[in-house]
């Protein structure tokens, strides 16, 4: 199946070793996997520790992943059968949680992982930070809320958004990039402190 | 890199040549990093707010794909809204010809009439109307005071959710209120 050009690169760098890579991956899935997860249980705090644990497996397995899927069908795949775990432990005895049974140095890697991944809670989605994202797309001009939600909500490409607001590809990238940067200055000092 | 290449970078919109600089600069850079972060971020709060708390556009903005499906569905409703209308034209031998005289004239519009029946009570009998089959046998009683206390409550109960409530512009408390018929 194809995958997106940048999560294809960003997986070849991960599996060359750079971590990096893989916080990038995170920080652009963190959010999609929470809300999967937390259809599954009903505490915030545990669908945060269930996606954390779907990204230290998916972490560990990333060397065997052969790119026959997107990856992010394959990181859903991983946080489902996490989520179905913890239903099934917690069932069993609550918070049995098996991180890093394998060797000595992977547990240390793994270790050294969850306390710096890049997923600090200030990253994650609150009601304030939704409430700042909706206002500052209100007060956008029209041209650019117009492209920012055909982009994020309707999930369409540049081309087909010319397509539809009737100008070149290069004013929709302009047009989405000047919303997201106002939307930033918004939220930016909200993340800061 | 600059942020507007990340913007593209994000949304996959950069040739894959372009792609490999881009992300190569993007691990390079901590801020390009956190910008990465706050970009996703304001994707998946749009994605999560319910629609009707951002303002559509105001423009009609017409999507390049779907349109003949959406002709052909017209195309079947118009079809449909015809064979219809053929089929009462067929079916319905008691339609007014065009010469008789309109319904409306025939059967001119008669108010309804209220009876005072004291206690604070008053009967509305509604107009005689030949094509409210429904009504035409029944009163409605509206008992005023009573009809005040229901208004009175509703009002209540909805400032009292109102309060609770944290989102504003969403009704907080919706209850029927109507007439009682006997």
């Amino acid at each position: 199946m194809g995958d997106s050009i940048t999560d294809t690169e960003l997986v070849a760098r991960v599996q060359r070793g750079d971590r990096t890579a893989f916080d990038l991956l995170v920080l652009k899935y963190q959010h999609r996997i929470v809300k999967l997860v937390g259809r599954y249980v009903r505490e915030p705090a545990d669908a945060l520790d269930i996606t954390q644990d779907a990204f230290i497996k998916a972490y560990r397995a990333l060397p065997n992943f052969r790119g026959e899927s997107a990856f992010y069908t394959w990181l859903y795949r991983i946080a489902i059968n996490t989520a179905k775990n913890h239903l099934v432990a917690a069932a069993r005895r609550p918070s049995d949680v098996d991180l890093g049974s394998n060797e000595d140095g992977e547990q240390f890697e793994i270790e050294e992982m969850q306390a710096t991944l890049e997923t600090p809670e200030r990253l994650l989605l609150t009601e304030e930070i939704r409430l700042t994202v909706i206002d500052a797309i209100d007060k956008l001009p029209e041209d650019l809320r117009t492209a920012i939600m055909l982009r994020e909500i309707d999930g369409l490409s540049y081309e087909e958004i010319a397509t539809a607001m009737d100008c070149p590809i290069g004013t929709v990238r302009s047009r989405i990039f000047r919303a997201r940067e106002a939307v930033d200055l918004r939220i930016k000092p909200l993340l800061e402190h | 890199m600059n942020d507007e290449q990340l913007s593209a970078l994000m949304d996959d919109e950069l040739a894959a040549d372009a792609s490999r600089d881009a992300v190569t600069n993007l691990l390079a850079e901590s801020e390009s990093r956190a910008t990465w972060g706050r970009y996703h971020l304001i994707g998946a709060a749009l994605r999560s707010a319910p629609a009707t708390r951002i303002s559509a556009p105001n423009k009609v903005v017409e999507l390049p794909s779907p349109a003949p499906r959406v002709m052909s569905r017209i195309g079947l409703g118009l079809a449909a809204a015809a064979t219809l209308a053929a089929m009462a034209l067929i079916v319905s031998p008691n339609l007014p010809q065009e010469s008789s005289p309109p319904a409306l004239a025939a059967n001119p519009i008669t108010q309804p009439t209220t009876k005072n029946t004291g206690q604070g009570s008053s009967v509305v009998t509604p107009a005689p109307n030949r094509d409210a089959v429904a009504f035409v046998n029944q009163t409605f009683i509206v008992r005023g005071d009573q009809t005040q206390q229901r208004m009175n409550s509703y009002v209540r109960n909805f400032n009292e959710q109102r309060a609770r409530q944290p989102t504003p512009g969403v009704h907080p408390y919706v209850r029927i209120v109507g007439y009682e018929t006997h």
